[in-house]
């Protein structure tokens, strides 16, 4: 096959896709009709009193991530651990894979299978993309109100039957750069946490969706720490997880 | 016509002199260039393309409007291809990412390639696939997840090198904050080597039309304002060179006006203040012309000379003037001849201490130092040759200030208790204000070097603070013969880095190994691109059935495309990638020597400053503006001390040459050493540091106050301690010329440089603080310490006689030199020796020039011409005659003889006859080797002499001359020695005597030469006494060797001598016997006193 056919394929299966996701779009916007400004402070109102409430969280976490270079979602589960106030513990994969760990003064990323380990300082006036994204994690997790509006800009509260989706804007322009758009599924009943969406700048997403939710329930200091021996590479520089 | 000549080429000169100066604005061109540290940030500057860049600095409320903003600027200025060669404002390198990584993987070795063809077999490159697919699932890495989609087979992994480190990845890399809100623009001027002017007039231009697109973006609203800043090689040059041609105008203008306002107020004289300035205007321009004849540049630092060097040369005008109203009848070469000597040697030790600040081991001082070493110089002579007798014209007689004995000085006891007491409160207040506020630290840093409120350093310093560059990056600059020499080094120095890094020394490093081509491995490599290239649809497949997107095998694509380009072609791969990016990217890390050589550069980022990098390959050098500090100050501490203390030891010397006294020699070091204490203080008050500059003040201020110890101490001797009139002359005048340097000091004190200003500073303070202790305090101690001192005024300058006593070179300690050197030296070079040192006193003593030209006149018929010849004769003449005389004291082989030569007959019946023989000569020829000459004949004969001015000399001249079989009797000490004379003449002995100066208490005035004379009466008391042969002999050198003549014996009545008259008139018969001898050996008649003076005192 040529290139120029090769290309001319290429650019029909991207309109197509585009076609596709803008109908999707239309029919979820009419599925899930978006809120009026006074509903919707309502809504962020009651989720960020109930988080206030929220000493600990762990759940069981199933996360799907379309992205732009696979033709497939890829699918994976692990589990989360949150306390308050601003430590969480990310794993995922079986056994794990890849581990994302926050704790006061440093957010460290692991491989454990490549022993490879990342660490940023938290609180410092040092910047970067993989930071500031890693920081994102715990959007679903909002400490109060004031906290919240200093992170991000709610763009719409929206609706369906059984949920309530807070579409917001990270307020960080560096990272709104690389992630444009976030969202939260509350249950609609309790405004409990059910799922979080990351839209990345290329249009990949990648979407957590939590069960087996636990809240409140004392956890192990020990799970905010890490246990890095001589065989481990480390890079970045930061605190003492 | 001869004059106008002259005029016409002096300006022509000047033309031509200013005409070759240029600014050079480089401030690493004021620093020693065998520093290693400066030699590679010169290197740095000069092969780095960076280094030449212009940066535009874009600040804005939102990344998206910086990044808007950014664009245009570099759109705009790319249509400027007149000037412009190239307008930057992202990485360009993402445009031709693909064509790079293929590029850098050509580069490098057999195993890497082994390894990606390893990895890409079927088999492992199904499994690499699923692992990459588990990453992109489970990682929480953003970088890694973008990474990884776009690149699963790993080429950008080149050597195991994260892309993003290599700065290749990200269009912001070096151009965005990380918050995008500040954004760079590169500009690459088209003629990066550009003067200052053109440099100057690219930037207005380039700026115009900067602000055009910046006015077309800008917010109404003040606080989301869009800030645009320049900074980089163009604007540092602009900014440095423009704020050196400020400072030269400005502070030139400022020491004038003061200039003017100190002379009006003193003299309130137009004329006379018209000459001073246009004086001073010619010596600026002609040391200018000079200094672009000698230099060619002047620096951030030279450029402050005007203002210093004519602070200081209008004090030699002042001098001069103030002479001139003093003497209203005195001719412009009178004046001149009275005021040379001061002004010569103030010049002279000024300039030589200005010269001596080349020893401080910074070039930009040495040419400070030497514009202003050239222009006190050229200053002294317009002064002396120009400005005086064309003040001479204009001036306005105006009465000196002259010391009033009616006005009482300070009493008594104001001498001892309250000047003990004020000293001590200056020294306490010192002591306390160091003490409490520490001693003026010293500050290490390069920042002397760099312009003060600075736009181009500020955007800088904004730009590495909003950049995130937080340490000071320190450049490793790596030679070789050619790339893959600089490859190889480039490739050892990342295991010893990485050490570093590893033990905590470096945060970071980064070295171009990745982007530096391996010209051997490229042409290896192409059989295995070939073969890679080929299996492009195999990784398609393989790719597709991992469930990866087309899309992900867009950059291998790619970069396979110019694997399989490199492979087929003839066409050698690139030494660089051909895209313009890349090529931009070269410029930054390579360069090349007008040899052919090549440098690399690798850089590091250290935890902390000037951290020493051990254990670094040959070949690598080291530079970093944080190193210069610490490696200048080292160096300049060093040499300053020892500037300081041989211009401390030669001011002692010219402190004992100008006063001979220990007391008033300490008094002058104290006062200088109280001063500096109050200079230390004040700082210490005021926070001040000392920098590698400001040090150098130590020594140019010791040089430049010493004088002012000097003129006050001998304006006290003068006015015999009166306190009143030292400060109504001297003081005046030290008071006007210290306001002078303070303003060619002070007016620096502006300057664009910061190192320039705070030199000034301290200079003009220092002078600030000597002048006060040596006007307030000095006098003071002075009298404390000569409480004999009568308050009676001194000598005149013009009107007394230049010189009275000696020279003060006629001491033991020359003479028992000279005798030594005598011994070891050949006649011939002793001689040339002897001779150019006479030549050169008579030129420095100008005043004992003219004591020896009056001597002579009488014998010459009174013409002044024929005298100074003579004069200047007689100084070599003398000069020989003393080296004949120190051979032969100090027993030289060969050393002349004395042959008689007339009629000895008078002599020889005389002794026959057991009748006492005095010998009578004048001061002529070599008249001390005849007593030698008689001893070889078997007569001892006694010579009568008055103290040496030295005692030790005195004895020294005694033995000798008993070695020779001669005695010797010191006239003037012993009461009774003319009662040993007498005896040695009753006796029959030899008595030799000199007539033509008389010994204390024994001169009376006779006629010599037509004129009254005062001679020694001696020989005319000593007939009387005894009755001895007066034979009148002299020694003169002529014919190659030594004659002893004597002439005919005096013939008297000793009866008639009973009278003072009688003795009298016999002292006149025997001295004028020589007047005709005298006629015929002028040139050996060596008296350099006054003799015709005081003939009746």
């Amino acid at each position: 096959m040529s290139r120029a056919a090769e290309g001319w394929r290429r650019r029909r299966r991207l309109d197509v896709a585009a076609w596709v996701a803008g109908v999707a779009a239309g029919l979820g916007w009419l599925a899930a009709p978006v809120l009026g400004s006074a509903e919707s402070d309502r809504v962020l109102g009651g989720w960020l009193a109930a988080s206030s409430n929220l000493t600990t969280f762990q759940a069981t976490v199933v996360q799907t991530r379309h992205l732009k270079a696979f033709t497939q979602p890829l699918v994976s589960t692990g589990r989360v651990w949150f306390a308050n106030p601003g430590r969480f513990r990310w794993e995922l994969g079986n056994p794990s894979q890849s581990i994302a760990l926050r704790s006061e003064d440093s957010l460290v990323v692991l491989s454990p299978r490549l022993l490879r380990a990342e660490r940023h300082a938290v609180g410092t006036g040092t910047r970067g993309p993989a930071k500031e994204l890693m920081e994102l994690l715990d959007v679903g997790f909002p400490r109060d109100a004031q906290e919240f509006r200093s992170r991000f800009d709610l763009v719409e509260v929206s609706t369906n039957r059984s949920a309530w989706v807070l579409r917001m804007r990270p307020r960080s322009t560096m990272a709104r750069r690389m992630m444009p758009l976030l969202s939260v599924d509350l249950e609609a009943s309790s405004l409990a946490l059910r799922a979080t969406e990351l839209t990345f700048a290329d249009g990949s997403r990648l979407r957590s969706d939590f069960s087996d939710i636990v809240t409140n329930a004392p956890l192990s200091a020990d799970l905010f720490r890490t246990n890095l021996d001589a065989r481990w590479k480390i890079s970045g520089t930061g605190g003492t997880p | 016509m001869k004059r106008g000549f002259a005029w016409l080429l002096l300006g022509l000169l000047v033309l031509l002199g200013l005409s070759r100066l240029r600014f050079d604005a480089e401030p690493l061109a004021l620093l020693p260039q065998d520093v290693p540290s400066i030699a590679g940030l010169r290197l740095h500057q000069e092969l780095f393309a960076g280094s030449r860049e212009l940066l535009v600095t874009v600040d804005a409320p939102a990344p998206e409007a910086a990044a808007a903003l950014a664009e245009a600027i570099a759109l705009e200025l790319r249509g400027d291809s007149n000037r412009v060669a190239a307008a930057r404002w992202r990485m360009p390198l993402r445009e031709s990412l693909a064509e790079n990584i293929a590029w850098m993987w050509m580069q490098r070795p057999e195993s890497e390639w082994q390894a990606l063809e390893a990895r890409w077999s079927p088999g492992r490159l199904r499994a690499d696939l699923a692992a990459a697919r588990e990453r992109l699932a489970t990682s929480l890495d953003p970088t890694e997840l973008g990474r990884l989609g776009y690149d699963p087979l790993g080429l950008l992994t080149v050597s195991g090198t994260n892309p993003a480190d290599a700065g290749l990845a990200s269009e912001d890399a070096l151009f965005a904050s990380p918050d995008g809100t500040f954004r760079l623009v590169m500009v690459e001027p088209l003629h990066p080597r550009m003067a200052y002017r053109e440099a100057t007039a690219w930037m207005t231009a380039v700026r115009e039309r900067v602000e055009g697109v910046r006015r077309r973006f800008e917010e109404p609203d003040p606080g989301n304002r869009i800030r645009v800043a320049y900074t980089g090689g163009p604007a540092f040059l602009t900014e440095v060179a423009n704020g050196m041609e400020s400072d030269l105008k400005s502070s030139v203008l400022c020491t004038l006006v003061v200039i003017c306002l100190l002379f009006w107020t003193c003299h309130r004289s137009l004329r006379p203040l018209g000459l001073l300035v246009s004086a001073l205007g010619l010596t600026l321009g002609v040391t200018l012309a000079l200094g672009g004849l000698l230099l060619g540049t002047l620096n951030v630092i030279s450029c402050g000379f005007g203002a210093v060097m004519m602070g200081l040369v209008v004090d030699y005008g002042l001098v001069g003037y103030q002479e001139l109203l003093a003497h209203p009848g005195a001719s412009p070469a009178q004046l001149r001849r009275a005021v040379f000597p001061g002004i010569g040697w103030s010049a002279a030790t000024t300039a030589g201490t200005f010269l001596s600040l080349g020893f401080a081991g910074l070039p930009g001082l040495f040419e400070l130092g030497v514009l202003t070493a050239i222009g006190l110089l050229v200053g002294a002579g317009v002064m002396l040759f120009w400005f005086l007798p064309r003040a001479s014209r204009v001036a306005v007689p105006v009465p000196p200030p002259v010391p009033d004995p009616s006005i009482p000085s300070p009493p008594p006891s104001f001498r001892g208790r309250r000047v003990g007491i004020a000293t001590g409160l200056v020294v306490a207040a010192c002591v306390l204000a160091v003490t409490l506020r520490g001693w003026p630290r010293t500050e290490g840093g390069a920042g002397p070097l760099r312009p003060r409120k600075s736009a181009a350093y500020e955007a800088m310093a904004t730009l590495q603070e909003r950049m995130g560059r937080t340490r000071p990056t320190t450049w490793l600059l790596v030679s070789g013969t050619d790339l893959k020499d600089v490859h190889d080094r480039l490739e050892s120095l990342v295991p010893i880095l990485e050490r570093l890094r590893v033990d905590g020394t470096l945060r970071s490093f980064r070295v171009p190994t990745d982007f530096w081509p391996d010209p051997g491995h490229a042409q290896s490599h192409r059989t295995s691109a070939q073969r890679l290239a080929g299996g492009l649809g195999t990784l398609r497949a393989e790719i597709s059935s991992a469930g990866f997107s087309p899309q992900s095998l867009a950059l291998a694509e790619e970069v396979l495309d110019h694997w399989r380009r490199w492979s087929a072609s003839e066409a050698a791969v690139p030494t660089w990638p051909e895209n313009e990016g890349a090529r931009w990217l070269a410029g930054l890390v390579s360069g090349r020597r007008p040899d052919g050589t090549w440098v690399g550069l690798a850089s590091v980022e250290a935890e902390v400053e000037n951290v020493p990098l051990n254990g670094l390959p040959p070949g690598v050098q080291v530079a970093g503006w944080d190193r210069l500090g610490p490696d200048l100050l080292e160096r300049v501490r060093g040499r300053v001390a020892v500037l300081t203390l041989a211009i401390l030891g030669v001011l002692v010397l010219c402190l004992w040459l100008a006063f001979r006294r220990w007391t008033e020699v300490f008094l002058s070091l104290a006062a200088l050493g109280l001063s500096f204490g109050i200079l230390i203080a004040v700082m210490a008050v005021l926070g001040a540091r000392w920098n590698l500059l400001n040090l150098v003040a130590i020594p140019l201020l010791l040089g430049t106050s010493v004088d002012s110890a000097i003129h006050v101490q001998l304006a006290l001797r003068r006015h015999g301690g009166h306190l009143r009139a030292l400060w109504r002359t001297t003081g005046l005048a030290l008071l006007l010329c210290a306001g002078a340097n303070v303003a060619g000091f002070g007016s620096l004190a502006w300057s664009s440089n910061a190192g320039l200003a705070s030199l000034d500073i301290v200079c003009a303070g220092g002078v600030v603080c000597v002048l006060g202790v040596m006007l307030l305090l000095l006098p003071f101690w002075w009298r404390a310490l000569h409480p004999g001192a009568t308050g009676t005024a001194g000598r005149d300058p013009l009107t007394d006689p230049p010189v009275a006593g000696p020279s003060q070179l006629y001491g033991g300690a020359v003479w028992r030199a000279a005798g030594m050197l005598a011994r070891r030296l050949p006649r011939f070079l002793l001689v040339a020796l002897a001779r150019a040192g006479a030549a050169t006193y008579s030129r420095l003593r100008p005043d004992r020039l003219d004591t020896v030209v009056e001597n002579l006149l009488p014998l010459v018929g009174g013409q002044p011409g024929i005298a100074r010849r003579i004069a200047l004769a007689n100084y070599g003449e003398f000069a020989e005659k003393l080296v004949d005389l120190w051979r032969h004291e100090a027993g030289s082989r060969g050393a002349v003889a004395v042959e008689p030569e007339g009629d000895w007959t008078a002599f020889r019946d005389a002794l026959a006859a057991g009748r006492g023989v005095l010998l009578v000569t004048p001061h002529l020829g070599n008249w001390e080797l005849g007593g030698p000459m008689l001893a070889r004949f078997g007569v001892r004969p006694l010579v009568l002499s008055a103290p040496e001015p030295d005692s030790r000399l005195t004895a020294l001249r005694a033995e000798a001359r008993s070695r020779y079989g001669v005695d010797t009797l010191v006239v003037g000490t012993d009461p009774f020695a003319f009662v040993e004379v007498i005896r040695r003449l009753q006796d029959g002995g030899v008595v030799a005597l000199l007539v033509d100066r008389p010994m204390s208490g024994s001169g009376v005035t006779v006629e010599f030469f037509g004129r009254p004379y005062r001679a020694s009466v001696a020989a005319a008391e000593l007939a009387r006494a005894t009755g001895c042969c007066i034979l009148p002999v002299y020694v003169v050198r002529e014919g190659g060797g030594h004659r002893a003549h004597a002439l005919p014996a005096v013939e008297y009545d000793r009866s008639q001598l009973g009278s003072r008259e009688a003795r009298q008139a016999l002292s006149g018969r025997i001295l004028r016997v020589f007047e005709p001898i005298l006629r015929q050996f002028p040139g050996q008649w060596f008296h350099f006193v006054p003799v015709w003076r005081d003939p009746d005192p």
